[in-house]
């Protein structure tokens, strides 16, 4: 069975999810909500900012599944391609860096005020 | 056999991702709430003295009297003006005796012609809106409320305040208000409580109901 399938879900979602948490984290410092989103758009997403520590946190519990599905032992021999399961490995790192990267990105505004 | 197709769990789980993301770019109907700004709205520009502000302050002596300063293009302030609108503004019993101002700032690239669609978010003719373009005002707010972080001054921008019936502005600088909320970073929280609408809105019926006492 390939383990791209389980893998990517989750790993996309990951990225997707930290996209989102970074316009969580930077809206409320720049004026790009507003001329992007209108008033009423800016003010919903400042009132929705909260649940960004939530949001980074299920980055982190995806790219934990990701990691787990690309790690985990076969069941069987049969069907493993080991270079297929490399790629994809150097996929899940890569992406995990990538969504660390945002992640902490999304928190810089609130250090830098 | 399904090897090249994701399962469904997968596609859920970026098709909710992808959704949210595309709820917040697309959905929120940005352009359509600015369309409808009430573009009649009227401020004035706030000199170095702080007039007209001062002259209207001292003029609504009597009057509960709530201090909003604000950028008018930064989400966090408007979000402040949408929780004053709706929690305290919109809840007032008629004929309440309160006055806003509004003091809009240039802090994040606010302009002047931003002004009207955040006071729309007021629902009210009860405020009188103030443009500082130079922004010395929230300088000298910051330096009124002593708002620092460590020995930093801080700003005074995303400030909400309340000033009693009997408040004078009698110096060069505005009085001292009895209660303040705001939502910047690095006060100290115990001092300077951060933006809590309902709080907020507590506080303002709670001074209204003192004023209407002593009446």
């Amino acid at each position: 069975m390939s383990r791209k399938p389980t893998a990517v879900g989750p790993t996309g979602g990951a990225l997707g999810l930290s996209a989102l948490a970074l316009a969580f984290g930077v809206c409320c410092v720049s004026p790009w909500a507003v001329t992007l989103l209108g008033v009423a758009g800016a003010v919903w997403l400042a009132r929705l900012a909260f649940i960004q520590p939530y949001v980074v946190a299920a980055t982190i519990v995806l790219l934990g599944v990701s990691f787990w599905v690309v790690y985990r032992r076969p069941r069987t021999a049969a069907g493993c391609n080991v270079a297929k399961q490399h790629k994809l490995r150097w996929l899940v790192w890569g992406a995990a860096i990538l969504v660390i990267a945002i992640d902490i990105a999304s928190f810089a505004p609130r250090f830098l005020a | 056999m399904s090897n090249h197709l994701l399962p469904a769990r997968s596609i859920s789980v970026v098709v909710i991702a992808l959704g949210i993301s595309a709820l917040i770019l697309v959905g929120c109907g940005g352009p359509k709430a600015e369309s409808q700004v009430n573009s009649s709205v009227h401020f004035v520009p706030l000199n170095g003295d702080d007039q007209p502000l001062r002259d209207d302050f001292n003029r609504d002596q009597g009057f509960v009297r709530l201090m909003l300063l604000v950028d008018p293009r930064c989400p966090e302030c408007l979000r402040g003006l949408a929780d004053t609108g709706d929690a305290v503004l919109a809840k007032l019993p008629s004929g309440a005796r309160i006055k806003v101002y509004v003091v809009h700032e240039p802090v994040i690239g606010g302009t002047d012609k931003d002004i009207p669609a955040a006071a729309d978010l007021l629902h009210t003719t009860l405020a009188r809106h103030y443009w500082n373009s130079s922004g010395d005002f929230g300088r000298q707010m910051s330096q009124v409320l002593g708002l620092l972080h460590g020995s930093r001054p801080v700003y005074a921008w995303d400030v909400y305040l309340i000033y009693p019936p009997k408040a004078v502005w009698s110096d060069k600088d505005p009085p001292q208000p009895s209660f303040m909320m705001h939502q910047l970073p690095g006060l100290d929280n115990e001092k300077f409580p951060p933006w809590d609408a309902k709080v907020f809105a507590t506080k303002v019926n709670e001074t209204l109901a003192v004023s209407d006492q002593k009446d």
